[in-house]
């Protein structure tokens, strides 16, 4: 049993923090261009900012889908 | 993370809810919008024709004010020529007639001086044979001296 | 649970109380065991999805009912301002008309109803499941109060999506037109493509419909759990020395204040990229290969 504990363990710290490192390059590379977009357009501003948001919200998405799963994981392993 | 029959339950609902959105509830905001946007729209025709008329009616105004003013300006012009016109005909005409009394004046001085000289020079005769007579009384006969006295009676 | 006294009151442990929370209210009366049964039916996510569609939709029809194009109440502002928003999304989307007037207010249906289901999370985790075990007075009877947080309710929103792009690909291009495209794109028109085409369409459908409401439900089901592993903090209160009692008392404060704050961030944003999503594979529904 231990071991499954163990595994179970690894697996969702491996699941969130791999989805977590994805989820920030993305983050940090839209959210360096849209910072740079606006600076050399800033009329466009509020029109990027709106796409930006719905982008991190895509980016977001498989990271907190992992994260759901791995805490479901480690809630039925843990927790019981 | 389990999948029953609520999926076939959550498709049917929503297809209803869509429907009754569609019918219900998008059509009549729309349509208020699409009023609203006319309206709008024709206010702004309506703004732009009034401004369009009141630039025109200024526009004319100006013109209209622009040509008065010439017009004033003509005739205060006309009127100084005018007006130098007749104060130089009068001048003319004063000259003239100041020429015309003068020359009158001047020919009936020279006609009353004719007639004094002619009178004087009478007289003059008259007054010399009279002054001669007297101062030859004794010794000139007159009439050894008419031929002179007709001379100088010429000269006069 | 260190003492024989918390044993005794019988109140849950962590875990028996998160998997309680996660348990749905449905027609065999206890968790589901295997991933998929269709026999069973969650009552909780029917009630309470049919309950906030017809909720909000009813306002929206308030408002709607008396719409004028003069000047407009505050409420008539807002949903014009909605509408106007989900009607350029959908003209900038999806190029045709006809459909338009179907499509649209499907999208404002999504948007508005994905917000309302969502918006549920911010009841505090205990309320409506407290309401529910006294009023039935069974103090074990499940309930979920999050639509969205149920896979069965997003995956049902998805799947609607997908059956709506599959009318939509065989109104515009007519059944013989749609399978031919089917076996045709996006490789190319040749018969050894043929499997290939229909395999990469296969998958793109499944992954476009999947995806579709996985984000909704990952996204809701985490911040359910963590808002149920935050309320489990305040719980420990009672259990704990005054001074460890009282610190996770204030972070369960602390940090639920920020999760909520967050989470309503992410409740708009869900909602607006799900309706955006359902846009977007209506659009190319109506585009040929």
């Amino acid at each position: 049993m231990e071991q499954v504990f163990g595994n179970v363990a690894l697996a969702c710290g491996l699941i969130i923090a791999l989805g977590a490192i994805g989820a920030c390059i993305g983050i940090s590379l839209m959210g360096g261009k849209y910072l740079e977009a606006s600076a050399r357009q800033p009329e466009l501003m509020n029109e990027l900012q709106v796409k930006m948001f719905i982008l991190a919200g895509l980016i977001d998405a498989a990271f907190i889908i992992g994260t759901g799963i791995a805490v479901w994981f480690a809630i039925s392993t843990f927790l019981k | 993370m389990y999948l029953n029959a609520t999926l076939l339950a959550q498709i049917t609902v929503f297809i209803i809810l869509a429907l009754f959105t569609m019918k219900y509830v998008w059509p009549p905001i729309v349509k208020a919008l699409d009023e609203r946007a006319a309206k709008i729209s024709e206010g702004l025709a309506e703004a732009e024709r009034g401004r369009q008329s009141l630039a025109l009616a200024a526009k004319h105004s100006a013109e209209t004010m622009r040509e008065g003013k010439e017009k004033v300006a003509d005739m205060i012009a006309q009127a100084e020529k005018r007006a130098d016109q007749i104060i130089e005909e009068a001048k003319v005409q004063a000259r003239i007639e100041a020429e015309k009394v003068v020359a009158a004046a001047k020919s009936e001085i020279e006609q009353e001086a004719a007639r004094m000289r002619e009178s004087l020079r009478g007289r003059v005769a008259d007054l010399a044979v009279a002054g001669a007579e007297k101062i030859l009384r004794r010794e000139v006969d007159a009439k050894a001296h008419a031929e002179m006295l007709a001379a100088i009676k010429q000269d006069l | 649970m260190a003492t024989g006294h918390e044993a005794a009151t019988s109140a849950p442990n962590a875990g028996e109380y998160v998997l309680h929370h996660l348990g749905n209210l449905n027609s065999s009366g206890h968790p589901q065991t295997s991933m998929v049964d269709f026999s069973i039916i969650n009552y909780d996510t029917v009630f309470f999805s049919a309950a906030l569609g017809v909720i909000g939709l009813f306002l929206l029809w308030r408002v709607a009912r008396v719409a004028t194009s003069g000047v407009p109440g505050r409420a008539q502002a807002a949903l014009e301002i909605l509408i106007e928003m989900v009607g350029n999304q959908a003209k900038a989307i999806v190029h045709n008309e006809q459909s338009r007037k179907f499509v649209a207010p499907l999208a404002l249906t999504v948007f508005v109803w994905v917000f309302l289901m969502n918006s549920m999370d911010f009841l505090p985790v205990d309320l409506l499941p407290f309401l529910w075990q006294t009023i039935t007075g069974n103090p074990h009877a499940y309930l979920r109060v999050v639509p969205t947080a149920d896979l069965n309710g997003t995956l049902g929103l998805s799947v609607g999506v997908l059956l709506l792009c599959f009318f939509y690909n065989i109104k515009i291009k007519g059944l013989g037109g749609w399978i031919h495209e089917l076996f045709t794109a996006p490789f190319g028109n040749h018969p050894l493509l043929y499997l290939p085409n229909f395999v990469m369409q296969l998958i793109e459908f499944t992954a476009k419909t999947v995806s579709h409401g996985m984000r909704l439900f990952g996204n809701m089901y985490a911040g359910e759990l963590l808002f149920l592993l935050i309320a489990l903090m305040g719980m420990a209160f009672p259990s704990m020395s005054p001074f460890g009692g009282s610190l996770l008392w204030l972070g369960h404060l602390v940090t639920g204040t920020l999760w909520a704050l967050f989470h309503i961030f992410i409740v708009v944003l869900q909602a607006f990229i799900f309706m955006m999503l359902t846009l977007v594979y209506l659009g190319q529904a109506h585009e040929s290969h």
